[in-house]
């Protein structure tokens, strides 16, 4: 059991019902032909703006939403084609940490019983047991034992995020999915998450999908980074490449808009609207509406994704020239 | 710049149980200004008071709690010394306020322009075409043409970044003095976010709208606003100009909260984190409060409560880093 993970050509398409006085079902696209390879131990970060389909990928990966098309690869076995039974050791072994906690758990649960029932159906642990490891994954977060008794809600936002994750470290997942795992925690809590993060990959040697809009936490904790725009892959590549001279205009965009201390921003980056579903442009590149760069045939013909040398990829035609 | 008037001042505040009458303040003897059209950002781990403060100056301090001491001032009101009928509608006039998750503080089922045009009509009074050319106008003003121009828009058809757009619309539409936001960009992408913050920019060099921002974003603050506050377990610890804030911090706790963001281009490297928590609900320890985390205590910071220095960098600690930047 190595833990690979490889996803090929993924899509993911919502129906949505027809509305009142209307026939026809609306499809929406929420993940569109996104291809990436996780290796064992290793961290991808996925960035994009909210609304770009990253809550969608992490779901499908673990199976939690239909896959219209393509395949995910875990060690070699197609999860796209298992069911039930057949799929339930895999869900063992890949867990999610939702992007907000608070609705994930049950108000009616303490601590102990959040953190410890994955315990009992996994390995049927005794309750004694269960105590005493819950109490060790609990420290292992940082959380001391008098949380135990208490209910999700006489929790902090912090708080509840590292009680989600001790209970996704209870069954010794390879994979963690871990959909925006810092964004309403404060700058001391996010430190810690994120030292604590990779210490216990290091220590574990599971693999981390890591959804983030904050490309900030991201390049701190991702090796590799998948830029994503509109339910479509723009960039990716190692997190340092993309950081230093993105090749992407909207990669290009993202960076432009992160804060930086003592500097101001007076200007809005290249984008003034924002891009929501149906409003991408319907030929051509997805971006074209929103890119600074683009030229005539962007408006005509869609942009597949391309090698720029070693492991970076761009779905562009115009890549911006890559800094050395 | 300090020829302004000054639209909010704040002294002395402090909030507490209104029962336990052992239980720490959680903000405890507040005091700070903002001018016209000045954004000033409040920061500070979770649970240091920034909500409370923000509520305390509304007069919605939830159930249990209480202002002990202190007095709000907006512009020339005392606004602890209103009535509930007259604080009411001093709110919804001269202050707003944007908090952090959208969707909860929108009612659903009535359209944003609705929703903006109700708010006017109440405060301002006026007729009902009146209101709703106000809503469409405010609209346009934070940046939502679709909106602005077109049909009859439902919170769930706006995305987050949208939807915040759209509470600033209603906090504005009485031309407040005041806006109070709470956390506006935590949940949103950083392009949005930048875009936000123009807005803000823009109000407060249009319209004079003084700003309080609260956000865990020590760089977003940084950058963005005019001055920064720093709150430890209810307690302003440094106060002073942004940028000279980031580049030299003077408390220990806000070089701490520096030193644990990272940097975008700093890959790599160990952050560094802030050992233990922040004080709980019960007693303080004795002498400083930060001092049981401090990486620069020393005896005399376990016995002395440190006061604020009454000059510039202003910071409260008996061993602050004054080199000059
Ligand atoms: N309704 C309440 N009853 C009792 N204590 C409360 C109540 N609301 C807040 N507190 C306490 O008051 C302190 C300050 O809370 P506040 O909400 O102002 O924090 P904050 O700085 O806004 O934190 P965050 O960054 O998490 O929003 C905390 O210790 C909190 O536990
Ligand atoms: N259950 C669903 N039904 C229909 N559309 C959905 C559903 N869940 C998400 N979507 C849509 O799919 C897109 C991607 O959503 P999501 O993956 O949650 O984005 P992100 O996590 O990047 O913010 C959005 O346009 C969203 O509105
Ligand atoms: S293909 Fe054209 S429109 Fe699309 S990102 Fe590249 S330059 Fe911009
Ligand atoms: S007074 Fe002492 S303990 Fe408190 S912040 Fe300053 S150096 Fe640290
Ligand atoms: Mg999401
Ligand atoms: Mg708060």
């Amino acid at each position: 059991m190595t833990g690979e993970l490889r996803v090929e050509h993924l899509s993911v398409e919502y129906v949505k019902r027809p509305r009142l006085g209307h026939k026809e079902e609306r499809r929406h696209i929420a993940v569109n032909d996104v291809s990436f390879a996780l290796p064992s131990g290793g961290t991808l970060g996925i960035v994009g703006e909210s609304g770009c389909g990253k809550t969608t990928l992490g779901h499908a990966v673990l199976q939690m939403t239909p896959v219209s098309r393509g395949r995910i690869l875990w060690d070699g076995t197609d999860l796209t084609e298992l069911r039930g039974a057949a799929l339930r050791p895999f869900r063992r072994q890949m867990q999610l940490v939702f992007q907000d906690p608070f609705e994930a758990m049950n108000p009616r649960m303490t601590v102990d019983r959040i953190v410890s029932e994955p315990l009992h159906l996994a390995f049927g642990m005794a309750r004694s047991a269960r105590r005493y490891k819950a109490a060790e994954l609990l420290q292992q977060v940082g959380l001391d034992e008098t949380v135990l008794s208490r209910y999700p809600r006489q929790l902090s936002g912090g708080q509840r995020q590292r009680v989600a994750l001790a209970r996704a470290l209870a069954t010794e997942p390879r994979l963690l999915v871990l959909d925006e795992p810092t964004s309403g925690l404060d700058a001391s809590l996010q430190a810690r998450t994120l030292n604590l993060l990779r210490d216990l990959q290091a220590d574990k040697g599971f693999s981390t999908l890591f959804i983030s809009h904050d490309l900030s936490a991201v390049s701190y904790v991702a090796h590799r980074t998948l830029v994503l725009f509109g339910g479509h892959m723009m960039e990716q590549g190692p997190t340092a490449t993309l950081i230093r001279g993105p090749a992407h205009p909207y990669t290009a965009a993202l960076l432009a808009a992160v804060p930086v201390p003592a500097q101001g921003r007076a200007t809005t980056s290249a984008q003034n609207a924002i891009p929501r579903a149906g409003q991408f442009a319907s030929t051509g590149c997805i971006y074209c509406p929103w890119c600074n760069q683009a030229q005539s045939r962007c408006h005509l013909d869609a942009p597949i994704a391309t090698a720029l040398g070693g492991e970076h990829l761009v779905a562009c035609h115009y890549p911006l020239p890559g800094k050395p | 710049m300090n020829t302004r008037r000054i639209a909010l001042a704040v002294c002395g505040l402090t909030v507490g149980h209104a029962r336990k009458a052992r239980a720490r303040a959680l903000v405890d003897d507040l005091s700070f200004e903002v001018a016209e059209g000045e954004m000033l950002a409040f920061v500070g781990e979770s649970g240091s008071g920034k909500s409370l403060t923000a509520a305390a100056i509304f007069g919605l301090l939830p159930f249990g709690l209480r202002r002990l001491a202190g007095s709000v001032h907006l512009r020339d009101t005392e606004l602890t010394a209103l009535s509930e009928r007259a604080l009411r509608v001093r709110r919804g006039r001269d202050m707003g306020l944007v908090f952090q998750n959208p969707l909860t503080a929108l009612n659903p089922s009535r359209s944003v322009q609705a929703q903006i045009a109700e708010t006017y009509q109440v405060h301002k009074g006026g007729t009902r075409g009146a209101a709703w050319a106000r809503a469409r106008s405010l609209l346009a003003e934070v940046g939502l043409a679709s909106a602005a121009n077109g049909p009859e828009t439902y919170p769930h058809q706006l995305s987050g970044g949208m939807r915040q757009r759209v509470m600033i619309a209603i906090a504005l539409a009485c031309d407040p003095i005041l806006l109070i936001a709470d956390e506006p960009t935590t949940a949103l992408d950083v392009v949005v976010q930048a875009q936000i913050l123009d807005l803000l920019t823009r109000l407060r060099q249009e319209r004079g709208l003084a700003v309080l921002f609260i956000t865990h974003d020590l760089a977003l603050a940084a950058a963005r606003a005019d001055r920064v506050l720093v709150l430890y377990a209810g307690r302003a610890v440094e106060e002073g100009d942004a940028a000279r804030f980031f580049r030299a911090p003077c408390h220990p706790y806000s070089r701490a909260l520096r030193d644990a963001i990272p940097a975008i281009h700093g890959l790599g490297g160990r952050l560094t984190e802030i050992p233990g928590l922040p004080p709980g609900p019960g007693a303080l320890p004795p002498g400083c409060r930060f001092a049981p985390r401090c990486p620069s205590a020393q005896d005399d910071c376990h016995q002395t409560e440190p006061t604020m220095r009454r000059t510039a960098p202003r910071c409260a600690c008996l061993h602050p880093s004054l080199e000059t930047p």
